[in-house]
């Protein structure tokens, strides 16, 4: 799941970008609502952790944003105002969670699956296809009885073929899940995940659609 | 004399003794004189009438017979006149009964007063050439005056038991007039602490007005200082969430961190939070501080600006860029306290902006003396310059991990001081604050 944390303050946006990137995320920093929309307009996340207070205005704005242009993205405001009023408007405002600060992170983390969840629209906390299933709180992978032994991005992208059944991901929208704004990406990496993923999973689970993508058959 | 109950009921009883003495004293005087007039007739009438007698011839001649005994004293009226008669050649022809043995008077005729075995006599005497005799006819000043003393002591003693009765009265009187004050005192007495509507008594006495309205004006002001307080509150509480939410991440991530590089990072994001987190709470201390200095005169006193410098510049982080520019040694009139908030505010904001670079000019003048602090950073925008003093407010550049308080506690102590601060953009490129101070607060040292 890549995530976009819009968060001015430094030390909290870097707990956010650390911590969140331990459960497996690619978390981008956005400290004003100006690199917010910028970073929305040339990537796409799959969750956003917004902060309501920004120095160049209102984290709503970015909300507001994503929801007029109808982007698939998980949104979980995080505010120091946090009274009943407020949590109802944010959520009134399009917000799919809410989370008071000061806030503990397995806490955030769960509400961001949750949401992620429901932006999906699935009603398990586990991934089925077929015999494949995946835990994405506990980040496990079974194949029937076999446990898969992944690392961070071979779950990663098989997280995000599975969470779309049927739908082709191309290699950039793979990278965008995969890496986060600063991060160098090697010219071949997805397909280099790709091959260790059918090493272990069996070289008939993931399909290659050459020129245009994968999908899980 | 604490009580007002008191007070009144000493002022009126003291008034009304001193009315009914006074009028106590002018019957007295009144009663005296008429009584005189009217014995005074009496005598006359009473001489004149012996006198007609002898000289109708109707009564005898009638010599005095030996000594006559001393009339013993009587206390009542029945026996107050004397009267004595004697022959123009000098001889008690005859007398009352009850007259004194001895000439009532010497005077030959008129009014006259004597004193005759210690008895005061006032006496008529009428001459009687026809009947060669001289009639006197007395009347005892003891019983007269007796008479008025009667007179008097039977106003008295109505009077005082009056006096008693009216003290009461007046107890109870000026108690129930008293009754609006005890009426508000319940209302104030029976309030919430937290009750801040104004004060309204069921029976609003016209002269307990100007008691309520001022003191529903210093709830007034008390009611918006309350609500200042807690609108500082929730803002410092709401302020204090977001630093406490970086620590605990941060903390979560150190305890859980399997990696050395990451727990170690983290520890040191925990370090740099716990000292913004305490600036802030510096800064919010400062912040309620300077709103009470609103409230509060302190002592100003002069303040060489050459003495505070080194303590201010310190607290800048002793940015290598600070230059001062003063015409010649300054002294400000001021707080030691908010002028030192004020300008460690104004330079330790302007060293945090300042590319290489911050002056610091004092320019003296009339009315106003100025005090300019400006920077080459980045600046503000111009739509921004007019909310920099705000509580919280922060420019669009604003560097992270401000809190938008610095400008508006130099600002509000500026204030307290009568001061003003404004803002502009600065010829070096970045902000320029202008502190303008009256020139009666600024002195040069020679």
């Amino acid at each position: 799941m890549r995530i976009l944390a819009v968060e001015d303050d430094p030390i909290l946006a870097n707990g956010l970008q650390v911590g969140l990137t331990a459960y497996g995320w690619t978390v981008d920093v956005a400290g004003t609502v100006q690199d917010a929309l910028a970073a929305l307009e040339c990537h796409s996340f799959d969750a956003l952790v917004l902060d309501l207070g920004l120095p160049d205005g209102d984290g709503l704005e970015v909300l507001r944003f994503v929801r007029t242009r109808e982007m698939a993205v998980a949104v979980l405001l995080l505010t120091a105002r946090d009274s009943t009023p407020d949590r109802v408007d944010a959520l009134d405002a399009g917000a799919d969670d809410y989370l008071g600060k000061p806030f503990d992170l397995d806490e955030l983390a769960a509400r961001l699956r949750a949401v992620r969840r429901r932006v999906l629209g699935r009603a398990t906390v586990t991934l089925k296809h077929g015999d494949l299933v995946l835990d994405p709180k506990a980040r496990l992978a079974w194949l029937g009885d076999r446990d898969l032994l992944l690392s961070r991005r071979e779950f990663t992208i098989l997280e995000a073929l599975i969470e779309r059944p049927g739908q082709v991901l191309s290699r950039a929208q793979l990278e965008e899940r995969l890496y986060g704004w600063q991060e160098d990406i090697g010219s071949n990496a997805v397909e280099v995940h790709i091959h260790h993923l059918r090493a272990k999973l069996g070289a008939g689970l993931i399909r290659t659609l050459r020129g245009l993508g994968y999908t899980l058959q | 004399m604490s009580s007002i109950r008191l007070r009144l009921f000493v002022i009126l009883a003291l008034v009304s003794t001193v009315v009914w003495s006074v009028a106590a004293g002018w019957v007295y005087v009144r009663t005296q004189h008429e009584v005189e007039r009217v014995l005074d007739a009496r005598l006359i009438e009473a001489s004149r009438m012996v006198s007609s007698l002898l000289s109708s011839g109707e009564v005898a001649r009638i010599p005095s017979t030996g000594p006559l005994n001393s009339t013993t004293r009587r206390e009542s009226y029945d026996r107050q006149l004397s009267c004595q008669i004697w022959s123009l050649d000098g001889a008690l022809i005859g007398r009352s009964d009850g007259a004194p043995g001895r000439r009532l008077t010497t005077h030959a005729s008129g009014f006259s007063e004597t004193t005759i075995e210690g008895e005061r006599w006032r006496v008529y005497a009428v001459e009687n050439r026809e009947a060669g005799v001289r009639v006197l006819v007395g009347d005892n000043l003891g019983m007269r005056d007796h008479l008025v003393q009667s007179v008097i002591t039977g106003l008295i003693a109505p009077a005082g038991l009056g006096l008693l009765a009216m003290a009461g009265l007046i107890w109870m009187s000026v108690g129930r007039g008293l009754a609006p004050i005890r009426a508000v005192t319940r209302v104030i007495a029976a309030r919430e602490a937290n009750d801040l509507s104004p004060v309204m008594t069921p029976e609003a006495a016209t002269e307990l007005k100007p008691f309520t309205d001022a003191l529903n004006g210093l709830i007034g002001r008390l009611g918006a200082a309350r609500k200042r307080e807690s609108q500082f509150i929730s803002a410092a509480a709401h302020e204090l969430r977001t630093p406490l939410a970086g620590l605990r991440v941060q903390a979560q991530i150190a305890a859980s961190a399997t990696d050395k590089t990451v727990r170690d990072a983290a520890l040191a994001q925990m370090t740099a939070s716990v000292d913004r987190t305490a600036r802030l709470v510096r800064q919010l201390l400062e912040m309620s501080r300077s709103e009470a200095l609103l409230s509060t005169v302190e002592d100003r006193r002069w303040i060489a600006l050459n003495d505070v410098w080194p303590e201010l510049l310190h607290r800048a982080g002793d940015h290598a860029g600070i230059e001062i520019h003063e015409p010649g040694p300054v002294s400000l009139h001021a707080g030691p306290y908010p002028l030192s908030v004020i300008l460690g505010n104004l330079l330790s904001n302007a060293a945090a902006y300042a590319a290489a670079r911050v002056d610091v000019r004092v320019e003296t003048g009339e009315p106003f003396a100025r005090l300019i602090v400006e920077d080459d950073g980045p600046g503000v925008a111009p739509d921004d310059l007019a909310n920099l003093g705000h509580r919280f407010f922060r420019a669009a550049n604003a560097r992270p991990g401000g809190h938008g308080l610095g400008l508006s506690i130099a600002e509000a102590c500026a204030r307290a001081q009568g001061w003003r601060m404004d803002y502009a953009r600065s010829g070096l490129g970045g902000l320029r604050v202008n502190l303008s101070l009256p020139a009666a607060d600024v002195r040069a040292e020679v």
